[in-house]
């Protein structure tokens, strides 16, 4: 028989063989002597433990050298994680942070174990939608589609032109270009486009055909009447109650014009010819005085002021001169005395409305771009505001094409698409090695192109009705149990130090087969077991020979556990729809094997802290008010989660014990208004605090019981509010938090 | 002001300082228990004892770099299960050899273990 198998049988207790005896020290080592079938041998044995657990042996054969390769040196390890859970249906997923357990729904299709380590492989997207092919290492995108992005008509303020090629449209100069597009009925196009410095690009509809109006200072005019002062004119006259008066006031209401209102600026000229008479009395009065009298004309131009009325309609106001300047004194005559003035007017009033730009404004532009867009129908314009340089722009339809299609991938593959900066989907690859993210209309975020991330070196479990998922790491193995659905991140491990060459086979936990864990060995290497919990027990075949060791005899289960500084952060976004909250988990897990019963206990003591952002947007037709701020909420919290053999235990009546709240960090909440946005951005910062706590749950001799102590950064975010009179068009949401421990110690002790 | 309200006013001081001075006591004891922990770990990690059967005597030799202080002894018989035990309080030196005197089931089970047999 092997002396590899002699020394494992010196470790684990098999009734036939075993007859030893163990030294314990006050410190919980426990060594021992143990010669096993060495009979008859002139040295009987010796044991040793360094407690290193380096597992190495000198693999000479003797008993020394096969207790301390196989026996003693044998230790629970642990390991530590980060990264993030990506789970769901079809092929998308959602994303967390890494924990021991994460509970998932039970239709969930597939999840993700992402570590931080695993260095998932990166590609360039050159421009999204697109369809590429994984090939020779990079992604391959799959013939463009033409550009039809083109122009009929054109009208330049300023020295600027366009000029169309094939590829798209480019504008060189300083100004303003107004580009008349040909009508694309409705449907959708990929806009792309590389704006110089300070240029904008707004795609818009009108009314009214630019080319057509007549253009002035002012503008696009477009709209001109008069209007009677005693009926006004439109839909709500108000005519104007001064004439005839005295102390006329000097602004007054004309019109309210028919017609939607429009987010460009309107002026225009307001103008009518007005009349003074006046009366004059010479001699003294009311003795044999006479009177004379005459009147002044002036033409009154001025501008016109106009608002949005509450019906929807476009408020002109004409602002007019006071009368009293006119200079009537001119035509008196010498000597004699103001009796008396009258305002009048002579013609109805005329007014000519201007535009700037009459337009409505789809789609607000700048730097480099790319976004699926359902063109307007009819005609419509791009309206380029240049500042100078050279500037492109591109059109291609959408057609049947997806926001990211890739084919040729691996299969089965977690993956995360990043585009300016934040998550824009997550999933899984297909069995045939597919992704495709359908079109996210009117997708937020601007930039070209993005980067796939393909988990490939990191496991993932498929199939229907998970149960509970536990992912070895370790032995890159994932293993499907009974029980509820959940993935349990295994972080310890019974790692047993090989001596000699040597076939396993039945390797397994309690009644849990291992196979992967089968095959040869040889000295140098280690068999790591998982410790999964229910299971207690650690068992083999070694050269044929069966072999089984308690979980809780291994060294290593309890004590002080001194966790990595660890952060997570999360992103979110929206395209079409508010974030309601996002939150982010960093946390440190420890074990501890009963020894015997009683209350285990832990003692935390960590720093914590964490940021928060998340912005919730509404589109509008018309730039709104600026909505109020949103209420601080957000609270960074840590807890304690327990679980026995696998299992959570309520601790005073809960499922994981807070030991820390603060809602008082410093807080940034602003609410505004953009161009026909508003939004609510709330951001959280909380200052780095110590918290401490001890938690004591009972066990049982044997019981496996995990501590997780986590820090959780939660942020809601809030939608601002609708103004009287607006009517949202869409809405979108982002946000990302991280939460952080920089020290956390956890002490175990029974 | 009245004498009444500077009474108040004093025992509400003490008292606020009394809890803080037991709050930090508590945080120091806290500091304490992990820094105390940390270093019984370290210390664990460290113990190294050869255990040897020479003319039937149990040698224990501390070869690692710190004292190690032993609590039992246990004899484990062929079921796997503890046969004996004898509770001793031994420290054992760094480079030191104890030969514990043992309990007779121990001794018989280390007889029977130096001899071979079962």
């Amino acid at each position: 028989m092997s002396a590899w198998i002699l020394a494992l049988l010196a470790l684990v207790a098999v009734p036939a063989y075993a007859d030893s005896i163990e030294i314990v020290t006050d410190r919980g080592n426990v060594f021992l002597l143990d010669v096993g079938d060495l009979r008859g041998a002139d040295v009987t044995g010796n044991g040793t433990g360094d407690g290193s657990g380096d597992g190495t042996g000198d693999g000479s054969g003797d008993g020394t050298a096969m207790i301390n390769g196989m026996g003693l040196n044998s230790r629970i390890i642990h390991k530590e994680y980060g990264g993030s859970m990506i789970y769901g249906r079809g092929l998308s997923g959602t994303v967390s942070s890494v924990r021991p357990y994460v509970d998932v729904d039970t239709d969930t299709r597939f999840i993700v174990s992402a570590l931080h380590g695993d260095e998932p492989s990166r590609y360039n997207i050159p421009a999204f939608y697109h369809e590429y092919d994984l090939s020779g290492g990079t992604l391959v995108r799959s013939q463009s589609p033409d550009n039809i992005l083109g122009y009929v008509d054109a009208i330049y303020t300023g020295p600027v032109s366009a000029t169309i090629r094939d590829s798209g449209i480019v504008i060189e100069g300083a100004g303003r270009a107004i580009l008349e597009l040909p009508d694309y009925m409705g449907g959708d196009l990929v806009l792309t486009g590389r704006l110089s410095d300070g240029t904008t690009a707004r795609l818009a509809s009108s009314p009214y055909d630019l080319a057509g109006l007549e253009r002035g200072d002012l503008g696009f005019l477009i709209y001109h009447d008069n209007v009677n002062p005693d009926t006004g004119s439109g839909p709500e006259p108000v005519p104007p109650r001064w004439r005839n008066a005295n102390t006329p006031p000097t602004e007054t209401r004309i019109a309210v014009l028919a017609g939607s209102a429009s987010d460009s600026e309107k002026t225009g000229i307001f103008s009518y010819v007005q009349e003074a008479s006046a009366r004059w009395y010479h001699g003294k009065c009311c003795r044999g005085a006479y009177s004379t009298s005459g009147s002044i004309q002036q033409e009154v131009v001025t501008s016109l002021v106009v608002g949005a009325h509450p019906s929807g309609y476009l408020q002109i106001t004409g602002d007019r001169d006071d009368p009293a300047t006119m200079p009537i004194h001119e035509i008196a005559r010498r000597g004699a005395a103001l009796l008396s003035v009258n305002y009048n007017r002579v013609a109805d009033y005329d007014y000519k409305i201007y535009d700037t730009l009459p337009v409505q404004v789809h789609r607000s532009l700048s730097g480099a771009f790319e976004e699926g867009i359902e063109m307007p129908k009819g005609t419509s314009y791009m309206v380029v505001d240049s500042a100078g340089g050279t500037s492109y722009l591109a059109g291609s339809a959408l057609g049947s094409r997806q926001f990211f299609e890739a084919a040729h991938l691996p299969p089965d593959t977690g993956y995360r698409l990043e585009k300016d900066g934040r998550t824009a989907a997550s999933g899984i690859t297909s069995a045939d090695g597919r992704i495709s993210v359908p079109v996210q209309p009117g997708y937020g975020p601007q930039g070209i192109g993005g980067t796939l991330y393909l988990y490939d070196e990191s496991l993932s479990h498929v199939g229907a009705d998970p149960e509970t998922v536990a992912f070895d790491h370790v032995n890159g193995q994932v293993i499907q149990l009974d029980g509820r659905d959940r993935a349990y991140n295994v972080h310890a491990y019974v790692r047993v130090p090989v001596v000699g060459d040597v076939q396993v086979t039945g390797a397994g936990i309690g009644g849990l087969d291992l196979g992967y864990l089968d095959g040869r060995y040889s000295s140098g290497e280690d068999i790591h077991f998982p410790v999964i919990p229910p299971y207690r027990d650690v068992r083999l075949h070694v050269n044929g020979v069966p072999a089984w060791m308690k979980i809780s005899d291994v060294l290593g289960a309890t004590g002080l556990k001194i966790a990595d500084p660890v952060s997570s952060t999360i992103s979110r976004d929206d395209s079409s729809g508010f974030v309601d909250d996002i939150e982010s988990t960093a946390g440190a897990v420890t074990y501890m094997i009963a020894a015997a019963d009683g209350n285990a206990k832990a003692h935390v003591r960590a720093t914590v802290h964490g940021t928060s952002e998340i912005t919730n947007t509404r589109v509008y037709e018309l730039r709104p008010p600026p909505p109020p701020p949103p209420a601080p909420v957000d609270p960074l919290t840590t807890w304690i989660e327990v679980y026995v053999n696998g299992e959570p235990v309520e601790v005073g009546g809960r499922a994981a014990t807070r030991i820390h709240f603060s809602d008082q960090p410093d807080e940034d909440h602003e609410g505004g208004a953009g161009h026909k946005t508003s939004y609510h951005t709330a951001r959280f910062s909380y200052a780095p605090v110590t918290v401490t706590d001890t938690i004591s749950v009972p066990v049982e001799e044997g019981d496996f019981v995990e501590f997780y102590f986590y820090s959780r950064i939660r942020a809601e975010g809030t939608a601002p509010p609708v103004p009287d009179g607006y009517a949202e068009i869409s809405r979108y949401g982002s946000a990302t938090a991280t939460s952080v421990i920089d020290h956390a110690s956890i002490n175990t002790s029974l | 002001m009245n004498p009444i309200t500077i009474a108040g006013i004093l025992a509400v001081t003490m008292a606020s300082a009394g809890m803080m001075v037991s709050f930090s006591a508590q945080q120091v004891q806290y500091s304490q228990a992990v820094e105390q922990a940390a270093s019984m770990q370290a210390e664990r990690l460290q113990e190294r004892l050869a255990v040897t059967v020479e003319g039937g005597v149990l040698l224990v030799e501390n070869a690692g770099p710190v004292p190690v202080r032993i609590r039992e002894i246990r004899a484990i018989d062929d079921a796997g299960l503890v046969s004996a035990a004898q509770p001793v309080d031994i420290t054992v030196g760094i480079s030191g050899v104890a030969r514990p005197e043992l309990d007779p089931g121990i001794a018989e089970a280390v007889g029977r273990v130096a001899g071979g047999g079962r």
